[in-house]
């Protein structure tokens, strides 16, 4: 039925569009001519087997340095960004949920989130946020997600369990309300309880002006977050479009036809 | 020789007496080789309390000692080693020179006194080119004649270990001896030595050991060192030079001599290189052990590990001095230093001084230092199931020694230091 | 790469030092250089009283016999004591009664530098010693001190009012041929602050002095003496500034700090001296000797610091645990960037029973810098059941930088337990990303990752001052990273 209504939205409006990118690590070409385009609203679901580039496509679309796109572009929201500063396209309402959270000692979450909300802010030449708001909109938030003042206090990430991050990912998503989210693998590490908190919180912010891109290797998380469309990414291309049965049919089968296509360097 | 009185002290001119001694027997590089470094010792003198380096070591009471002549008599101790349970290659030492039959020797392993090889290209490159950072050093290389060279062969890995046997003894007035040590290994060779250094009586060892580690080489190195332990001075000055993916793994036990210190240069030359430079120490009486390590990281992405463990007893003292210096191109350098001392008896006395030097950001260098008595719970836990207190006492101490023994590779060698330090820590 | 950028970025920086203004005020100079009838002008204007310029002129004596020091071996060109102001106060400065009789343009300064003595005379609960160039132009909230009989004045009315008290402590912690530098000051010292807590006495507010060198060529030597008797508290603040100069100038500070019985004395430091340009051309040479004595059993004596300027310092606040149960504690944060060098860390030398002491160091070094941790523990045979923790931390930006460890541990006593660490790190391109996919900029990124390096330090500061030096850690990084 998603899938459905996915198609109908086509003639919408463009959130993100990828056109023929081709981005390489360290002289290793890893994206290798990849189209996508995300219509404002939806959710689509990247999937695809280990070392097909899924990583390195969420790393391409925030802007980390060590990635050289050699052609294509990316456009969101009508602004090409493809060779913006990371900040810069946070700025403009993008956001990287990180499959492996950094810890930075001694900064502390709250600090930290405080910090990133006022620089959003600035750079959107919005005034800063006030303490008071602050403080009631960061209680409000962390109720929804099971996070503790004790994590808040602590420093960003450091001693965090798996699951902590990951909560901490999305406290932050929720927080910041980007307009296109990028989730990588962010049910890995997680329990089922977890899961069901972290979907939770990812499912409270769809909206038809927000698009996400749910990156992940198993189907389990697309039945908390129901993806309108699924991808199949392999050997740096998108080989195979579909809608949620297409995630069902991977559970099933693998990616063992996918693969062959990636030993035999072919594209679909 | 003449040179200006006022610049003398009188223990340099004690320990130097006798450098000239078959001087013009020596090919002409080795007579400027030693003439250089005599000159050096009579410049700088015996290091004090006042240059940094020797800020906790007293050379004082060498200035009293009255060296006897070096004694011609060549003796063939009987071996006696816990480590001939390896069954190595013996290889044997006396008053610093080689001593009895040289074995037969795998094909690629080449061992000879220093005197027979010293015309060699090879052995003159080497050894000339090494700086000479010590008044130690120069005072061993102004007395260049004593010791051996072992040498191994481009992509020959010796299966037997090496044990040197090291012996001193006398029983006259103070004996100095100066042996070199020069170990080379070319690219891709591998060996395992022990060295195993025994004295008895009244003696000043002042040995240098000159390593040179080609591409790909590895070497074990472990050292016993358990000479008398109310006499005797030992110095021992180990340079190390490695290159692109040389492996050290080094150790040493030191529990002899009155007076010790161990000073290593370990030069990280080449890239991607292992060095670990482990050791122990258990001092009792009125010992005194000075370990002092200066590893140098010039070159990216290698690993140096050093682990010391110290026990001191009775009116001992120990220091413990580290420099890892990290050079500005040596982005990637892991860089760890760990030194704990037990402290057992209210007269014991530690010093250290671990310092780190950065000069790469992209670096994980860590030092840490721990000194004080045995830990009072565990003490009570053992206590507490009915094991009387001294032997609680024993079984921490070994315990705690053991830790750094575990870390040697060779397991073999691994054990027999156990067995050795289980037996001290029981004294 | 952030490091590449880093070398060109870092010319940025110069525009960037805040107190870097040169203010016109009127001043009374004593001839340059150095020699006896200087030291007898300096006395004669203080109006020492005899035995004190017989102390200083004894310290100058010696002073002269004394070998610059060479522990710590420095990029530094001879200082030339003769080309020296070693006294200089504006005119009319003479012993102002109340904040109304102050230079009003010296009041700006002090505004400037976000110091405002008025504003803070009313509202804030902070009093202020502020001393210009050689001499203390004002010290606020005197009164409301008295009361309670706590005395909070120029080290120059000390020497007027209280001799006794002064003569008693003045050398006792320092002596004065500590070393070449403290000597300089006893010589030559011209003003600094007194600090006297009576027993049992709770200091009711912060005090603090801000320091603040102005003239040209001009040496600062003041010298601070805080004596808090028994069961007392007090929290201490000093903070520096001087303006933009091509010329080093030379500062030359001596602390006493004498803690009896119980007592316990905080002192803070925020030191922004001038830190040079971006060539390392001028700056502040910072050679200050520290010390502390907690004389009676369970004293406390707690040295927190944060550096960011001087072109180059010399610094180790120290602590001698005499007192059984006493307690050293040493925090300190040191960022150095462009050409600065800063060579600090603390001894702690425990000699009573049960003593116990901790260090925290966090060195951040960027640019051609060069910071360094120096400290030394030291456990005499008679402080059983000593404790000592240190942990030193360094942090790099850039790869011309350098940061070294060079601690000194001397146990003599089994039932001691010492124990070092130190680590070196650098800024994680992972965390960069991180806060910058955030929506952080990597400038400020940097700011926020080393705040967080130093948190542990900046939590022993002061309430009033955390965010004056949180901000200042951002300031003096500004440009070290691309």
């Amino acid at each position: 039925m998603r899938a459905q209504l996915g198609r109908k939205k086509e003639s919408n409006y463009k959130m993100i569009k990828i056109k023929d990118l081709h981005a390489s690590i360290d002289g290793k070409e890893v994206l290798k001519g990849l189209s996508l385009e995300i219509p404002k609203g939806e959710v689509h679901a990247i999937m695809g087997p280990n070392g097909s580039g899924k990583s390195t496509l969420s790393y391409v679309l925030s802007g980390k340095e060590g990635y050289e796109i050699t052609s294509g572009s990316i456009s969101f929201d009508g602004h090409d960004v493809t060779n913006m500063m990371p900040e810069e396209r946070a700025a403009l309402g993008m956001f990287l949920a990180f499959q492996y959270p950094v810890e930075i000692p001694g900064v502390t979450t709250i600090n930290f989130l405080r910090t990133a909300i006022n620089s959003l802010r600035k750079a959107r030449g919005e005034e800063e946020m006030d303490a008071i708001s602050f403080l009631k909109l960061q209680k409000a938030r962390t109720a929804e997600l099971g996070v503790t003042m004790d994590m808040l206090k602590r420093g960003l990430n450091v001693g965090f369990s798996g699951g902590e991050k990951k909560r901490n990912e999305v406290l932050q998503l929720v927080m910041l309300e980007p307009r296109f989210a990028v989730l990588d693998e962010t049910d890995s590490g997680l329990d089922i309880d977890a899961l069901k908190v972290v979907s939770k919180g990812i499912n409270s912010l769809r909206s038809a002006e927000r698009s996400f891109l749910v990156i992940t290797h198993y189907q389990r998380l697309l039945d908390y977050i129901k993806p309108d469309v699924v991808h199949v990414l392999a050997d740096g291309v998108i080989q195979k479009t579909g809608g949620a049965e297409l995630a069902l049919e991977l559970e099933k089968h693998g990616y063992a036809e996918f693969e062959k296509n990636q030993s035999n360097g072919a594209v679909a | 020789m003449m040179v200006a009185e006022a610049q003398i002290n009188n223990n340099t001119i004690n320990l130097l007496e006798g450098w000239e001694e078959g001087l013009d027997k020596a090919p002409e590089w080795v007579q400027s080789f030693r003439k250089k470094a005599a000159d050096d010792v009579m410049k700088t003198g015996l290091p004090t309390p006042a240059w940094e380096d020797w800020k906790y070591t007293n050379l004082r009471n060498l200035e009293s000692v009255t060296l006897c002549e070096a004694s011609s008599l060549h003796v063939v101790p009987n071996i006696s080693s816990p480590f001939i349970d390896l069954k190595p290659i013996i290889v044997q030492l006396f008053n610093g020179s080689f001593v009895g039959e040289m074995p037969d020797l795998p094909d690629g392993l080449m061992i000879a006194p220093i005197n027979e090889v010293w015309t060699n290209d090879w052995f003159k490159g080497f050894v000339s080119s090494l700086s000479i950072d010590t008044p130690m050093e120069a005072l061993n290389s102004a007395f260049l004649n004593d010791g051996i060279v072992i040498k191994v062969s481009e992509n020959t890995k010796i299966a037997e270990p090496l044990l040197l046997l090291s012996t001193y003894e006398n029983s006259k007035d103070m004996l100095s001896v100066m042996p070199r040590i020069v170990i080379i290994l070319e690219n891709n060779a591998e060996l395992n030595i022990v060295e195993h250094q025994s004295g008895i009586g009244s003696y000043v060892c002042n040995q240098a050991t000159s390593i040179n580690l080609g591409e790909k080489s590895k070497l074990g190195h472990y050292i016993l060192q358990d000479n008398d332990r109310t006499q005797g001075y030992l110095f021992n000055t180990t340079k190390l030079n490695c290159y692109d993916d040389a492996v050290y793994d080094g150790f040493s036990l030191n529990h002899g001599a009155k007076l010790s210190r161990h000073e290593i240069f370990a030069d990280l030359l080449g890239e991607r290189i292992e060095c670990i430079i482990n050791g122990a120490y258990n001092l009792i009486s009125t010992q005194h052990h000075d370990t002092t390590i200066k590893t140098g990281h010039f070159s990216p992405n290698s690993i140096s590990k050093q682990i010391y463990k110290g026990v001191i007893n009775h009116e001992a003292s120990a220091v413990f001095q580290g420099r890892i210096c990290v050079h500005n191109d040596a982005q990637g350098t892991d860089g760890h230093q760990l030194n704990r001392t037990l402290l057992l008896s209210e007269k014991a006395e530690f010093n250290a001084k671990p310092e780190l030097k950065i000069y790469a950001d992209d670096v994980k260098c860590s030092h840490g230092v721990t000194s004080g008595d045995l830990n009072d719970e565990e003490l009570f836990y053992l206590r507490s199931r009915g094991i009387p207190e001294i032997e609680a006492k024993q079984i921490l101490t070994k315990a705690f020694v053991a830790e750094v023994i575990e870390g040697i590779k060779d397991s073999v060698v691994r054990d027999i230091f156990l067995s050795i330090s289980i037996e001290e820590g029981t004294k | 790469m952030a490091d590449k950028k880093t070398v060109k970025q870092v010319a940025d920086l110069a525009g960037s030092y805040d107190a870097g203004f040169v203010s016109d005020i009127e001043m009374e100079l004593a001839p340059k250089g150095l020699n006896e009838d200087i030291i007898r002008l300096i006395s004669s204007k203080k109006n020492d009283p005899d035995w004190l310029l017989e102390w200083r002129l004894k310290a100058f004596k010696h002073w002269q016999t004394m070998k610059e020091p060479e522990w710590a071996k420095f990029d530094m060109p001879k200082i030339d004591y003769q080309d020296i102001y070693y006294y200089a106060a504006p005119k009319n400065a003479q012993a102002p009664k109340s904040l109304d009789e102050v230079d009003p343009q010296i009041l700006e300064v002090y505004k400037k530098l976000g110091i405002p003595l008025k504003e803070q005379e009313m509202l804030a609960g902070v009093a202020v010693d502020a001393v210009f160039d050689s001499v203390s132009v004002v010290t606020t909230f005197r009164e409301k001190l008295k009361e309670v009989g706590v005395i909070f004045c120029s080290i120059s009315e000390a020497m007027n009012d209280y001799p006794e008290l002064v003569r008693k402590y003045l050398g006792s912690v320092v002596p004065m041929t500590d070393n070449k530098h403290a000597c300089l000051n006893a010589a030559v010292f011209t003003d600094g602050t007194f600090v006297y807590i009576p027993e049992g006495v709770r200091c009711p507010m912060e005090l603090s002095t801000y320091f603040r060198i102005n003239e040209a060529k001009t040496g600062q030597f003041e010298r601070t003496l805080i004596i808090a008797e028994k069961g007392s508290y007090v929290s201490y603040l000093e903070g520096c500034t001087a303006p933009m100069r091509d010329e080093n100038q030379l500062h030359a500070a001596v602390v006493e700090l004498i803690a009896m019985e119980d007592a316990e004395i905080k002192y803070s430091t925020v030191q922004n001296w001038y830190p040079g340009d971006e060539n390392g051309k001028g700056g502040i040479y910072n050679f200050v000797t520290k010390r502390g004595i907690c004389k009676g059993d369970r004293a406390k004596i707690s040295w927190t610091q944060v550096e960011t300027g001087s072109a180059i310092t010399w610094k180790y606040p120290s602590c001698i645990l005499k007192g059984d149960n006493s307690v050293g504690e040493f925090y300190s944060v040191a960022i150095t960037n462009n050409y600065q060098q800063a060579d600090t860390g603390t001894k702690m030398i425990h000699l009573g029973r049960n003593t116990t002491s901790k260090i925290i160091s966090k060195g951040i070094s960027a640019g051609h810098s060069n910071s360094t941790y120096r400290g030394l523990v030291r456990v005499s045979q008679k402080a059983k059941n000593a404790r000592n923790y240190t942990q030193c931390d360094s942090l790099l930006i850039g790869e011309d930088c350098g940061a070294h460890t060079i601690p000194y541990i001397e146990n003599r006593n089994m039932t001691a337990k010492v124990e070092h660490e130190a680590t070196t790190s650098k800024i994680g391109e992972d965390q960069l990303f991180y806060c910058r996919q955030r929506g952080i900029n990597e400038e400020e990124a940097v700011a926020l990752i080393v705040n967080g390096f130093c948190r542990e330090v900046m939590q022993h500061l002061p309430m009033e001052f955390a965010v004056e030096a949180q901000k200042l850690i951002g300031i003096s990084l500004e440009g070290s990273v691309g």
